[in-house]
């Protein structure tokens, strides 16, 4: 499967990414994720000011009659919810590295970092997968 | 080698609230063990499952009601069922039980339903997915507030009609399926109780399939041959023990009896994590 895997991002083992500006991390699910789950038709508004911890549940997803979990890449709160998912959630299929990003999250644990993958290793753990 | 063990949950009635709190269950049970799980169940009294982030707004709430119809909100996406006169399953199996890597969503419907078409077959039905029917291929892809009557790939289709309807959730590393077998339909019912314009010549029933009453037993007893012969597993039947009913009861009350979870989606994770119910 030819997936697009951005450099300067970083990424879990469930496919979700973060770009890391200052102390927000702006998250979505990778090029692999969108593929997989198909057309996506509903992306759940989380609560903003919602506290989130490292790839625990986020919020869920629906694509093809299933209903889907996103985790968070990292721990912290949530800052922003991108809206313009509210009418249109294929934003998620046709650019989800850009206008389909899904929250920014206020980091409260930058070491968590660490935690996640770059692009290199994240291009080889989803070619694994195939 | 040994045949690969999964285990099968005798049919049995019971209310939506309970039914969709057992169908939960089978999640942690799968988590816990790692044998895949199959239930076969009925539906009384008579419900309306509402997918997991759909609106009430495609209902007549008051119908409902005034008919004694529960309205229950399913785990799984997709569009509303009228539970009345059907057999139902459902199914927990690991993403790692289908293949190497992360399996699509279409393609694991393709290979779930699979034993469903299988059971058809069983039934003296000529099953075929609706990408591959000649018929309504061609038009696969499109959503209904009414299950039954949108349509897409890998939906199943006997004589170019939609029969039934399936719906997943996925959850850490979990597939869990469920899907409705109709045995008759009850357009008037439906009608009263789904707001809107419903195509009942997109569907169809095994009743009018087969030109003959079906009485429940006839598809509980191919289910769990179809799916050992498709998915190759062995079931070994274990109905819920005491402890594990009273799990289920707990999630009845806890989620699908409350209104938090009824109401319309929204800020989902919270009230999921209010509830201490979060997976």
């Amino acid at each position: 499967m030819d997936i697009t895997v951005l450099d300067g991002y970083y990424y879990t083992k469930e496919h979700e990414w973060a770009r890391i500006e200052g102390t927000t991390a702006t998250v979505g699910i990778t090029d692999y994720a969108q593929q997989k789950l198909g057309d996506i038709t509903y992306v759940d508004p989380p609560a903003i000011g919602n506290e989130l911890k490292q790839f625990e549940f986020l919020t869920g997803i629906e694509s093809v009659k299933a209903a889907s979990d996103i985790y968070s890449p990292i721990s912290g709160k949530i800052a922003a919810y991108n809206s313009a998912l509210d009418e249109n959630p294929e934003l998620v299929n046709k650019s989800c590295y850009t206008d389909g990003w899904i929250v920014q999250v206020e980091i409260s644990d930058p070491s968590e970092i660490k935690n996640l993958m770059d692009a290199a290793a994240y291009r080889s753990y989803a070619a694994g997968l195939e | 080698m040994q045949p690969l063990r999964a285990r099968f949950v005798p049919y049995r009635c019971a209310s939506g609230f309970e039914n969709m709190a057992a169908d939960e269950y089978l999640i942690s049970c799968y988590q816990r063990y790692r044998v895949p799980v199959l239930r076969i169940y009925g539906w009384d009294p008579p419900s309306i499952s509402l997918g997991r982030y759909q609106k009430a707004a495609c209902l007549h709430v008051d119908a409902c009601r005034s008919d004694s119809v529960n309205i229950v909100r399913r785990v799984t996406g997709g569009g509303a069922i009228f539970h009345f006169s059907e057999v139902t399953y459902s199914l927990a199996v690991g993403e790692r039980d289908l293949g190497k890597g992360a399996v699509s969503i279409k393609d694991s419907f393709g290979i779930l339903n699979g034993f469903i078409i299988e059971a058809y077959h069983m039934l003296g039905l000529d099953a075929s997915y609706a990408k591959d029917s000649a018929v309504r291929g061609a038009a696969a892809g499109s959503s209904q507030p009414f299950c039954f009557a949108g349509n897409e790939e890998f939906d199943i289709l006997i004589r170019g009609k939609k029969i039934g309807g399936n719906a997943q959730r996925r959850t850490e590393g979990v597939i869990f399926q469920h899907g409705s077998i109709p045995l008759t339909i009850d357009a008037d019912r439906i009608m009263r109780y789904f707001r809107g314009t419903i195509d009942f010549d997109n569907f169809t029933c095994l009743e009018e399939l087969l030109s003959r009453k079906v009485p429940p037993y006839d598809v509980i007893k191919v289910l769990p041959k179809a799916f050992s012969a498709v998915m190759k597993y062995e079931c070994h039947e274990k109905d819920f023990s005491p402890s594990e009913k009273k799990d289920i009861t707990f999630i009845m009350k806890n989620r699908y009896r409350a209104d938090s979870w009824m109401k319309d989606r929204r800020g989902y994770a919270h009230e999921e994590r209010q509830a201490g119910l979060a997976q």
